[in-house]
């Protein structure tokens, strides 16, 4: 035996009950686990980080960031078109902000921040020490950082992109958009497409072959099947816009024709292939919410969740069906009727899901023991507002309907009503869940309660008159309109509800600042929840968990209320190791070592960065940024000097009989 | 909470092959991605020609048959060293036979990328002539990306493999290797077949 391994020596320990670790050999475990997983202090060693945790924090420090920058923007709209006529911004600059609204929201806030909370959990929630490509996670992060820093850096230079975050052509084609603007928004894509690729490539691998032994399929947490359904969304929906960012990109800088009616290209290609990611890209950020709010669900009705089986096969076909309503943003465009009559099909459908979903979970609160936290209450209201959205989502899924009301109000209020109800409200749900094992503090309820019922009352005030103001005639993305058509009135209180909604968001900004400073101390599970991530300290060590646990049961820490949890040993602690396991019933198959923090990440970041970036001013740019980022993955790609590399183990557990 | 260990993974080996390898996973995720990626071309492919009554456009030649057939025969032979180096990878063969063999893999590599430069002749258009130009140099472009790309990567294992040091996972990263070539071989036929063969069946 040698210090080498998670090896431990017999002792004749009083509290020693036979087959349980004792206190001493925890904490000598411990104390080398700490030692190996250290990452160092200090700023450089922040900026090598490539621990999952670290990475994914500043991911969700950082998307709040641009959330609270999207909803400045939106308050800016909603000043300017609090009466008719006003003033206030003129249609240059509103054109940039609604566009930097809806881009920020879309690609800077909603997908990034409902990855990174996957980045953070799913690792602690299977039971794993890290990602499994740690370096490829933490350059994922500087993409994303690089391209919303690009982004901002834009708009305040005045060239931030103006025709929309769909850049419809013609409109963004280089004859109607001339300048840069629409071009910084093509490279903003490709940075956040990396990032969200590299995400969901991390996610899904992880997920696949690196859970705790005994987690099988059928007990992974319901929050880890929406990440890995999610993940896979990514992967099948984003190569959409990959492709058609770099095709707008190319007809703006070399003079391609892929969308120049003249020369045979065709400006519908563009909505078709925008739509194909975009469609998918709402479920992409639903989805995680649908598993936050199982876990919340859980949690605070102190039971599992009614009908496993059905909510993961939800799940699925939610994922399915939502490759297969891209057309419905089209149905203003010259369609084939059957074309038009499938796409309503398909739309209307995906309520089926959602809605057993939604049963599944009423049945769950109904014989469970709710407790109404304010976490929980993000979940109820979440309920009411997600089925408004949902049932505006069947009226519009209805061509005649959908011809109506297109370009309208109403959509803004549909989606709005979908995206805050389905997916911003679990968000903060898990906020209100997930601080306390982030941080080791819990947020204060009495603020949470604020932050709730302003959000829940001032999202309401914005969005419903929306509806009405659409079936007004209001048309979306106008910079003002006349006192002649009577929409002030209905405007005023739209504004007056933005204003709620800020004052919400600041309480709870508040309560994040107060409770970091002196939040009441968590504890390892404060809500008495089943899942993993609860069995480790809060906030939890670098490397997790202690020991590797073995699930016997699809809730973990439920079915060890005797206290005892099952372990694995035997990994290695002088080095970062993890198991890998087999991908259905997750028996052990072979130990893994995780990359080590780096800079080489930020440097690729740097360099590919740049490119991207220069790229938009001379198509050289992709020559040069290629050298040099082929020169940072050589040294990615070479093997580092590990003397003892593929030595056998030293060492197993050797314990008095 | 008190821990009981019931398993110990100590005499588990440190690598593995196939789907058992994380690596191998993340490779298939990025094959997904870039096949994907490869779908939405030919869709977009098919899309702009419904707009030509001719295809390709009038005063356009049809895409030379010569250097692009013997390119594709050049790739589908090509998996021929990719093959062998991942299956003595497979058996942890001395590293630098495992490393000749994907070093032939980058010198079949090499050839592909310098007829590709005359496959885009072969096409007798232009990107920026028509949007039959811009999707079948994107299409042939974006191959050419993958193929640098591989061969670059290629070479770097099959140098490690050369100079060291080796350990056990590079083997694994070697047969990942191979699978990659392979996704790019396979794709190309397909990507051949319509560049080159389609527009003769209009």
């Amino acid at each position: 035996m040698t210090a080498r391994s998670q090896a431990l020596p017999a002792f004749n320990d009083p509290d020693d009950r036979p087959g349980i670790l004792t206190v001493r050999e925890e904490d000598e475990i411990r104390a080398k686990l700490s030692a190996s997983w250290y990452e160092g202090s200090g700023f450089v060693a922040w900026l090598k980080s490539t621990n999952h945790k670290s990475i994914a924090k500043r991911y969700i420090v950082t998307a709040v960031i641009f959330f609270i920058l999207g909803g400045l923007e939106a308050g800016m709209m909603r000043a300017q078109l609090s009466r008719p006529e006003n003033r206030f911004i003129g249609p240059d600059l509103y054109n940039q902000i609604f566009t930097m609204h809806g881009s920020t929201m879309m690609f800077l806030f909603a997908v990034p921040v409902m990855e990174a909370i996957g980045l953070y959990f799913v690792p602690l929630m299977i039971g794993t020490r890290n990602v499994a490509f740690p370096r490829l996670n933490a350059l994922g992060y500087w993409m994303y950082l690089f391209g919303g820093l690009l982004l901002y850096a834009a708009f305040f230079l005045n060239t931030g992109p103006d025709a929309g975050w769909f850049s419809y052509v013609p409109l963004a084609g280089p004859q109607y958009s001339p300048g840069k603007r629409v071009d910084v928004w093509a490279q903003m894509i490709t940075f956040t497409e990396i990032a969200a690729l590299i995400g969901a490539v991390e996610i899904v691998t992880t997920i696949f072959k690196q859970r705790a032994p005994g987690m099988s399929l059928n007990r992974i947490p319901l929050f880890v099947w929406a990440q890995l359904i999610t993940a896979f969304m990514i992967i099948f929906a984003l190569p959409a816009i990959v492709v058609s960012s770099s095709m707008l990109a190319m007809d703006r800088l070399i003079d391609t024709h892929f969308f120049n009616p003249a020369e045979g290209g065709d400006a519908l290609l563009w909505q078709h292939l925008f739509w194909f990611f975009g469609h998918p890209e709402v479920y992409i950020i639903f989805i995680p919410a649908l598993g936050m709010i199982s876990s919340i669900v859980e949690a605070f009705t102190r039971r599992p969740i009614f009908g496993y089986p059905a909510m993961v096969l939800s799940l699925i076909s939610t994922a399915f069906l939502g490759f297969g309503l891209w057309v419905h943003h089209m149905f203003a465009t010259p369609l084939p009727q059957l074309g038009q009559s499938f796409f309503t099909a398909a739309s209307t459908a995906i309520a089926l899901p959602s809605g057993v979903q939604i049963f599944c979970w009423i049945a769950t609160i109904w014989s469970g023991r709710p407790r109404y936290t304010t976490s929980f209450m993000f979940v109820i209201g979440f309920f009411l507002l997600f089925i408004i959205g949902g049932l505006t989502g069947v009226m519009i899924a209805s061509v005649p309907y959908d011809l109506q009301v297109h370009d309208t109000y109403f959509i803004v209020s549909h989606f709005h009503y979908v995206l805050i109800g389905g997916a911003v409200f679990p968000l903060f749900g898990a906020f209100y869940f997930w601080f306390p094992k982030i941080t080791g503090r819990m947020l204060s309820e009495r603020l949470g309660k604020w932050n709730f019922w302003l959000f829940f009352i001032g999202m309401n005030v914005t969005f419903f008159p929306m509806h009405i103001l659409g079936l007004l005639g209001m048309p979306r993305r106008v910079y003002t309109y006349l006192p002649e058509m009577g929409w002030g009135n209905l405007n005023a209180l739209v504004s007056l509800g933005a204003v709620i909604i800020v004052a919400s968001v600041c309480v709870f900004l508040a309560n994040v600042l107060v409770s970091l400073r002196s939040g009441v101390p968590a504890g390892d599970n404060p809500w008495d929840a089943s899942t993993l991530e609860w069995a480790t300290s809060s906030p939890p060590p670098s490397y997790n968990h202690l020991f590797i646990p073995v699930v016997e049961g699809r809730d973990p820490l439920w079915d060890a209320r005797d206290g005892e949890l099952a372990v694995v040993t035997g990994l290695r602690t002088d080095r970062h190791e993890g198991l890998v396991t087999s991908l259905m019933d997750a028996e052990p198959e072979h130990r893994y070592e995780f990359k080590r923090e780096t800079i080489l990440p930020l440097m690729l970041a740097v360099f590919g960065g740049g490119t991207i970036i220069i790229a938009i001013f001379s198509p050289w740019g992709v020559t040069i940024g290629a050298v040099l980022s082929l020169i940072i993955l050589t040294c990615w790609f070479w093997p580092t000097i590990s003397p003892d590399h593929d030595t056998p183990r030293r060492g197993r557990i050797r314990r008095s009989p | 909470m008190r821990r009981r260990p019931v398993t110990d993974v100590g005499a588990l080996p440190e690598n593995a092959f196939s789907h058992h390898a994380p690596i191998w996973w993340g490779n298939l995720l990025m094959i997904i991605i870039e096949g994907a990626a490869f779908a939405i071309l030919i869709a977009s492919y098919f899309y702009i020609r419904r707009n030509f009554d001719n295809w390709p456009p009038p005063r356009t030649l049809l895409p030379d048959l010569g250097v692009s057939s013997i390119n594709l025969l050049l790739l589908v032979i090509s998996v021929a060293p990719f093959w062998y180096a991942a299956r003595l990878a497979h058996l942890y063969e001395k590293a630098s036979v495992v490393g000749l063999w994907l070093m032939v893999g980058v010198l079949f590599g090499l050839a592909a990328i310098v007829l590709r430069g005359f496959e885009f002749h072969a096409l007798h258009t232009r990107y920026d002539s028509n949007a039959y130009g811009s999707i079948t140099w994107t299409i042939l472009g974006v191959h050419l990306a993958h193929l640098l790309a591989g061969t670059i990567e290629t070479f770097l294992i099959g140098l490690v493999m050369f100079v060291g040091p080796v350990e056990k996972k590079h083997y694994t990263d070697a047969t990942v290797m191979a699978v990659y070539w392979y996704f790019i071989v396979i794709s190309w036929v397909a990507l051949y077949m319509i560049v080159f063969l389609v527009p003769r069946f209009t």
